[in-house]
């Protein structure tokens, strides 16, 4: 028998405890398989957030530590400034990077912090139960806007990828999605060239991943990806928003 | 806003969790705006808050963290409005900065607290661990009232009892409950305050005042810092002042049994469930315990619980709590002097039940 994939070894064994449907684990492999591919497993360093892939750690099979909520960046900063030759990365929900991170990511951006964002956009807070995040979409029913987000009431869903291309310290951004196989293939592309950015020593990069939490949307795991497709990526475009030579 | 109307009606009986009842009593107490960001165990009050609120004519503003959540209560009291927030955890120790603030500015912000295990990220389930944050958190001296609630009862009646202590002092106060309180369902009464003869203190504004200014109000500075040593020294003393001058009017506690009991159990909020549970199982083994439970941590009943010790004349006390010596060192730096042994029964971030006290009180028999 030929074996035509097998799990990365930047993976543990540890079975993922995502909900079914939910797309972080196909991030998680995402990443893992660009380590393996750059060869840069054993010189990484992952800092995962406070949300639902706090577990993160488990199945990453090479050193990571968990931040506090929204910090991940600023513990980032720490990590690379003190050991420079390291491929450092944070792996951050919505909620993490875009509400209670956002004065830590904006400044790393800043000062071209030369780290790696994986910056998963499901427009939602999943870990703590489906309350509106700074990315859910206006209309869009959470635990905390239950008639549906309004924009004289909460504002506006913030574009993080637009918003942090501005700033002369980034040197990638962009924006892909995993709903479907050939979007799956340019997120890995994506997060190939942001480490290649990091690596090269350009700046600050950053991945936002539009992804799917189908148990806080209340759809099926093919709905969700659906939903996705038809009412973020029209407001969240795919595609890549800065490319520093 | 409809803060007037009667949001419970009749008194009615209800099986509620502890989230669900400050939701109720809060609205009752005719809470106008509640600012919040979720943390776990404290999201459902928002989760309520957000479905009830508008039937209500209240409002409600997911904030970007918890240091905005605060201070946005922190403007919203300052113009006059009954605010609120709620949090736990992390975001307690966030908060600490706005309630700060509240301190300095004698500010009447309302928080809810429902603890969960630290430090840090710690566990969203359960524990006692916020006790110093809540009582002397901060850069200042803990001028601060906290109920600590051991019922879902207690849950309903001092949030009411909390805006209105807020309002009266004009000193933060805070309900300390925990995650088995904010999670778990129990049965309580529900009632309209007015209908227990209960006043709603008014709130009124500090800023964007009637009339015009230089004719027949002058501009209001509201002040948090200080140019000189002195001036800042002033006014901690006058609140130092205050605070111990109101002190008798708010200390509340519990007393079971201390009269002829050989050992007293101290603990506060839900630990003392079940230190009376244990009291009455040791009294049934001819053990003579008694047990004693401060509802104010700050301030806190220091003359009651020394009055206790006296009048039974105990040796013996057993401090247990879900923390690691944070009620100790409250009621210790409170009964300094005091020559009754204490011995603890710590359990950090981790329930205790009845049994784990009666097996420690008989190991010290
Ligand atoms: C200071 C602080 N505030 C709040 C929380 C509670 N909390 C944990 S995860 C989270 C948000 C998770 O949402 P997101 O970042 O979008 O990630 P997801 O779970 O959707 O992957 C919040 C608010 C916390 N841990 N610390
Ligand atoms: S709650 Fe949502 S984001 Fe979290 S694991 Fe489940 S589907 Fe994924």
């Amino acid at each position: 028998m030929k074996v035509v994939a097998t799990r990365p070894e930047s993976l543990t064994e540890e079975k993922f405890h995502y909900c079914p449907g939910c797309t972080h684990g196909i991030i998680h492999r995402l990443i893992a398989e660009c380590l393996d591919e750059m060869n840069l497993r054993e010189q990484t360093i992952g800092i995962c957030p406070v949300g639902c892939s706090v577990l993160a750690y488990d199945y990453f099979n090479f050193d990571t530590l968990e931040a506090a909520h929204g910090r991940a960046p600023a513990i980032a900063t720490g990590v690379k400034r003190m050991l420079p030759d390291r491929c450092v990365f944070t792996y951050q929900g919505d909620g993490d990077l875009a509400s209670i991170g956002m004065g830590e990511i904006v400044h790393a951006s800043l000062r071209g912090e030369n780290i790696t964002v994986i910056f998963v956009n499901n427009t939602i807070y999943g870990m703590t139960g489906g309350q509106m995040a700074p990315t859910t979409l206006i209309g869009q029913v959470t635990t905390t806007s239950p008639y549906g987000r309004k924009v004289e009431q909460a504002g506006y869903p913030a574009k993080m990828a637009e918003l942090l291309s501005q700033n002369e310290g980034s040197a990638y951004i962009c924006r892909m999605a995993v709903n479907n196989p050939a979007n799956v293939n340019r997120t890995k592309k994506a997060i190939k060239k942001a480490i290649q950015t990091q690596l090269e020593g350009k700046g600050f990069s950053m991945v936002e991943i539009l992804s799917t939490c189908p148990t806080n949307w209340g759809l099926s795991s093919i709905e969700a990806l659906k939903w996705l497709e038809h009412n973020m990526i029209p407001y969240y475009p795919l595609g890549e928003f800065k490319v520093k030579d | 806003m409809q803060a007037n109307v009667k949001v419970v009606g009749d008194t009615k009986k209800s099986f509620l969790t502890g989230n669900e009842a400050v939701t109720w009593a809060a609205l009752a107490a005719g809470a106008e705006m509640m600012f919040g960001y979720p943390i776990t165990p404290q999201n459902e009050v928002m989760h309520y808050w957000t479905r009830l609120a508008p039937k209500y004519g209240r409002g409600f503003l997911q904030t970007e963290d918890e240091i905005s959540a605060g201070f946005t209560v922190c403007g919203a009291v300052q113009a006059g409005t009954k605010a609120f927030t709620a949090t736990a955890g992390p975001g307690n120790v966030l908060m600490q900065e706005p309630f700060g603030m509240a301190e300095a500015m004698r500010l009447p912000l309302f928080a809810v607290i429902q603890q969960r295990g630290g430090p840090s990220s710690g566990t969203v389930i359960y524990s006692q661990q916020e006790v110093a944050l809540t009582t002397y958190g901060g850069n200042g001296e803990g001028h601060r009232i906290v109920y600590s609630t051991a019922t879902h009862q207690e849950i309903y009646d001092y949030t009411i009892k909390g805006f209105n202590t807020a309002w009266k002092y004009r000193f933060p106060t805070f309900l300390l409950g925990d995650g088995y309180q904010a999670k778990m369902r129990e049965p309580l009464e529900m009632y309209d305050p007015e209908e227990r003869g209960i006043e709603i203190v008014p709130t009124y504004p500090l800023l964007g005042l009637e009339g015009h200014i230089g004719e027949n109000r002058e501009p209001q500075h509201l002040c948090n810092i200080y140019s000189l040593e002195e001036e800042l020294y002033d006014v901690v003393l006058r609140f130092a002042e205050e605070y111990e001058k109101i002190s008798p009017e708010l200390i509340e506690y519990k007393e079971n049994q201390c009269d002829d009991a050989d050992i007293i159990i101290l603990s506060h909020g839900v630990v003392s469930r079940a230190a009376d549970d244990a009291v009455k199982a040791l009294r049934a083994q001819g053990i003579k315990a008694g047990s004693f439970r401060p509802i104010t941590l700050r301030p806190f009943p220091q003359a009651q619980l020394r009055e206790a010790i006296a009048k039974s004349g105990a040796k013996k006390m057993l401090i247990a709590e879900s923390a690691y010596g944070q009620l100790d060192r409250l009621t210790k730096q409170e009964i300094y002097g005091e020559t009754i042994k204490i011995e603890n029964l710590f359990k950090p971030g981790v329930g205790i039940i009845d049994y784990d006290i009666i097996n420690k009180i008989k190991s010290m028999l």
